[in-house]
């Protein structure tokens, strides 16, 4: 390839042969497809141009050896003809960089389709968890909430409770529903993988009715229908660690974009679950929808006396929340409805944790 | 300086030019494309870092070169993760839901676990090394670790033990001991590595953070104990949770500093004696020269460029460690390049995964 007739500059060199860090001073030029370098005492060493590359480090040219890659060659004041003539190792080629496009394309076009199809994924891969490992993964916050003494176990109130729950419960539910009640101070409920679901015991004293406390339960029902915890589980363990052991922070920070849209729509489905669930159960849907009036004004009286807790209920109130109330109070007369207990039996519900 | 015989030239002397500048533009591509990728480009990133930090490192005249690529790094990552979390996920969740909570079989399998957590930690640190320097060289000579480092784990695992159940107590000997045992590992080219630098010119100056922040903590909580104001009866008002969260974290923050400052002069210390206490070949010493004052701007400028940059600074903070190292280290003696032959180590295959797992790659 390179016939050049007449041999080409002589430019002076540092040779490192890979085999002692002492250097040797070396006149380098390229006759034919040979590199002679040639030292002090004219002993000279030829070598194959095409055994050579070349990488431009800062302000050096440094050749290499691809058959002894400890070998550097370290080149002086050089004339582009005389580069030219060696191949350059480190310059990305354009079939290489095609590649990496290629493959950052479809990382990112992988991330997208998690993205927009994510959801559907967890979906079709929740009943996949296995019933006994779910109840596993939410034993230790199972345990945590109501642990110990802060279960509550009044037989009265276990009664109602069941008898209550009774009305709400989907005939065939899609795995066993455990449900606990747990003494906290705050009006919360949650639903833990496994069909575990908590019910705080503030919240049944913030409850004025048994139909209120029913649609809270409906719509923690709900959750378990669709299967929302084990989603969180797989996603948490499918995707969360995983990125997050790969990628670090921007991995993790990935992981939450990819289910960001998640948990608004989860609310809204198990909202639409509970009305079915609470429908079936001849319940009255305005109980929920009193429910969450009621929580929206409190909040509101709170905020008077407290003026940073007026702030925070400025940024908490947003629209959904009354359209949450208006699904449960436009639903009211579409079924008929019986009393969910007795006023005895709301009496004794409401002191199971006495 | 002095100069045994048969040595030819003074020990080589280390300037680095990065500039963090140029870091930073390198990094704010790094960061573009590690978003892009759901954070997989990170390896190729780290490696981008490494190869200018070395290359701006140079030795008389001659640079470091940085051989690792972001592949290997890649599939050391993916080594690491299958090698603790998967047991980590089997132990935690599946395993329980078959033997149950509590059982003893469990609470055996989880300690074991732990323990080989604690083992890992050493040896993922002398992997890191060992990946580190066979992908460095100088004039064509390679470093090397001279083991795979199952062996430090198991020492590293003692260290580690004995700081936890003193309490911190023995941080200045542990850290001494751990610096010793693995420079005794290292290798640049035919050239060893030895160190034998001691905990006690160090201690002093240890003890100071040690008792200064027990007694800062206690007092800290009695005071806060002592002055705290919530209602006997109902929730506390959001003002109030506000007051409260805001004075521990005040005074954390306030402790956190002073504890920062004392421990600089106790850094500058270990750095001077255990840099100092390294010996590399026959002929040559390395000395480290960094005043408590240093120490400190340093932590308060890494500080300031993460807290007031949103974060951005981070990008920074590779190239602050190395530039902090590269700008002290000095090499005194005499060297004769002769001697320095080319390793017959065998470097490993992937990267640091376990090292990256648990962040604690030096660089």
């Amino acid at each position: 390839m390179h016939s050049t007739s007449r041999p080409s500059e002589v430019v002076p060199a540092r040779l490192f042969d890979g085999a002692s860090a002492r250097p040797r001073a070396v006149r380098a030029s390229i006759e034919g497809d040979l590199l002679v370098l040639a030292d002090e005492a004219e002993e000279e060493e030829r070598v194959p141009l095409a055994l050579i590359t070349r990488e431009q480090a800062a302000e050096r040219i440094v050749l290499h050896r691809t058959d002894l890659p400890d070998w550097r060659l370290i080149l002086g004041t050089v004339d582009a003809r005389f580069v030219a003539a060696l191949p350059d190792r480190h310059r990305i080629t354009r079939g290489q960089a095609r590649g990496i496009g290629f493959v950052i394309a479809g990382v990112a076009a992988a991330g997208l389709l998690a993205w927009s199809m994510g959801a559907r994924a967890l979906v079709w891969a929740a009943p996949l968890v296995p019933h006994r490992i779910a109840v596993q993964a939410g034993a230790p916050m199972l345990e945590m909430i109501a642990g110990g003494k802060r279960a509550c176990e009044d037989r009265a109130g276990r009664a109602a409770l069941d008898k209550l729950a009774a009305r709400v419960m989907p005939p065939r539910p899609v795995e066993p529903v455990t449900l606990t009640v747990a003494r906290n101070e705050q009006v919360n409920a949650f639903t833990l993988p496994g069909g575990q679901v908590i019910l705080l015991s503030a919240l049944i004293d913030a409850a004025e009715t048994p139909e209120e406390l029913a649609g809270v339960l409906a719509h923690e029902l709900g959750h378990v229908e669709k299967r929302h915890p084990n989603q969180a589980l797989i996603r948490h363990f499918g995707f969360d660690l995983f990125l997050q052991g790969l990628g670090g922070n921007v991995g993790a920070l990935a992981s939450t974009g990819l289910f960001l849209r998640n948990s608004r729509a989860a609310e809204r489905e198990a909202d639409a679950t509970a009305l079915a669930l609470l429908r079936t159960g001849r319940v009255d849907p305005r109980g929920l929808a009193a429910f969450f009036a009621r929580m929206e004004r409190r909040a509101g009286e709170r905020a008077k006396g407290d003026r940073l807790e007026r702030l925070a209920g400025l940024a908490a109130t947003h629209p959904s929340d009354a359209s949450r109330q208006a699904l449960f109070r436009d639903a009211s007369g579409k079924w008929p409805t019986d009393p969910v207990l007795t006023p005895a039996e709301w009496r004794a519900l409401r002191s199971i944790c006495r | 300086m002095e100069q045994p015989v048969g040595a030819h030239e003074a020990a080589p002397c280390i300037d680095f030019r990065g500039l963090g500048g140029d870091v930073f533009l390198l990094q704010l591509g790094n960061l573009a494309l590690t978003i892009l990728t759901l954070g997989i480009y990170r390896f190729w990133g780290k490696t981008r870092v490494r190869r200018f930090l070395w290359r701006n490192t140079l030795l008389d005249g001659d640079p470091l070169e940085y051989r690792g690529t972001g592949l290997e790094l890649f599939v050391g990552a993916l080594l690491a993760i299958l090698l603790i979390s998967v047991p980590l996920g089997l132990v935690s969740v599946v395993l329980p839901a078959f033997v149950g909570r509590g059982s003893p079989a469990l609470v055996i399998t989880q300690g074991i676990l732990l323990l080989l957590i604690y083992y890992l930690v050493g040896v993922g640190m002398y992997r890191s090394w060992r990946y580190i320097l066979s992908r460095t060289a100088w004039r064509g000579i390679r470093g090397g670790m001279t083991e795979q480092g199952w062996r430090f784990g198991l020492y590293h695992f003692g260290l580690l033990m004995a700081q936890m159940f003193s309490l911190g107590f023995l941080t200045p000997w542990v850290g001494v001991r751990r610096w010793n045992r693995l420079t005794r590992d290292m290798r640049i080219g035919s050239l060893p590595l030895f160190a034998d630098a001691h905990s006690r010119p160090i201690y002093g100056r240890f003890l100071i953070v040690w008792v200064a922040m027990i007694v800062l903590l206690v007092l800290f909580g009695v005071l806060l104990f002592a002055t705290v104001d919530l209602p006997t009866e109902g929730p506390p008002s959001l003002t109030q949770i506000l007051v409260l969260i805001v004075s521990i974290y005040g005074g954390l923050a306030v402790i956190g500093f002073i504890g920062a400052m004392l421990f600089a002069r106790y850094h500058a210390a270990f750095l001077h004696e255990t840099y100092g206490a390294t010996r590399l070949g026959e002929t040559m010493r390395l000395r480290f020269d960094v005043r408590g004052r240093e120490v400190a701007l340093f932590y308060l400028v890494n500080f300031a460029l993460v807290a007031f940059t949103m974060g951005l600074g981070t990008l920074l903070l590779p190239w602050r460690h190395w530039a902090f190292h590269a700008r002290r280290i000095v090499i005194d003696g005499a060297f004769d390049p002769t001697t320095m032959r080319q390793t017959d180590l065998v470097g490993p295959g992937q990267g640091e995964g376990i090292a990256d797992a648990f962040d604690i790659a030096p660089f």
